[in-house]
């Protein structure tokens, strides 16, 4: 099976519920446990306040753009941000690192996406913006165990 | 499922129930229901996640920042029932080096 959606939508913290509970509603062919709808949230929802908060600097008069495309059970997203880019990726994907301490950010949201997702790329150029790759893919009906 | 925060005052410990999500969108107003609620008195705390159906890292950055405040009064605050993905979440952040997980409320 093969789908695929865009959605843009202003760079404000109140449409992060909105966006991850969209993504939730057009994996739902995937047939997904419950674990892996709330797994899929936290990754968007991570992913979204990301590009809110660090790439716009919460400035709601700027536009995020989410893809998502189904291929069999796999699920790719991609977050797009054109606000002001990661200086070093490697050191943002460390864990508890925060260029925002100060608002009691715990430096844990690339460090998340990475556990629950199966594969994470970041696209970041200063002044340009960042694309944000996340890659999970959904177990067959017939493999899961009911634990 | 409507957001919002309760709570319970039982002898020693005070439990706060977290229902619906907690995200960067709520947690500020979570922050400052939060520290209205622990300046009550000096218990100990227990936060309760039985009815929470969504938290990222910014719940991570709202449990550890009472975390801190706790610690420094010489108050414990435990964490209780989080969901499959929150345990893993708060796996994560190394929060369970520091706090007590309860799987149900014994008080």
């Amino acid at each position: 099976m093969k789908n695929e959606m865009i959605l843009s939508f202003r760079a404000s913290l109140e449409n992060e519920p909105f966006a991850r509970t969209c993504l939730a509603s057009f994996i739902a062919s995937l047939n997904p446990t419950i674990d892996e709808i709330v797994e899929m949230k936290t990754i968007v929802g991570e992913a979204v306040s990301n590009a809110i908060i660090h790439g716009y600097n919460c400035d709601s008069e700027q536009t995020v753009i989410m893809k998502a495309m189904i291929h069999d059970r796999t699920v790719m997203v991609q977050i797009e941000d054109r606000g002001q880019g990661i200086e070093n990726i490697e050191e943002a994907k460390q864990p508890m690192f925060t260029s925002k301490k100060e608002l009691e950010h715990a430096g844990m949201g690339l460090s998340i996406i990475e556990a629950l997702c199966d594969k994470m790329e970041i696209i970041s150029y200063l002044g340009l913006g960042t694309q944000l790759i996340m890659i999970k893919e959904f177990h067959h009906d017939q493999d899961r165990n009911d634990s | 499922m409507e957001n919002k925060i309760e709570y319970e005052i039982k002898e020693n410990v005070t439990i706060v129930y977290f229902f619906g999500e907690i995200d960067s969108h709520n947690v500020v107003s979570y922050r400052n229901k939060l520290n209205m609620i622990l300046a009550l008195n000096d218990n100990d705390i227990i936060f309760h996640f039985k009815e929470t159906t969504f938290i990222d890292s910014a719940g991570v950055g709202l449990v550890l920042g009472r975390y801190q405040q706790l610690y420094k009064e010489g108050r414990h605050l435990s964490l209780c029932a989080l969901s499959q993905t929150a345990y893993k979440v708060f796996e994560l952040s190394g929060l369970f080096e520091i706090m007590d997980y309860l799987k149900e409320v014994n008080v």
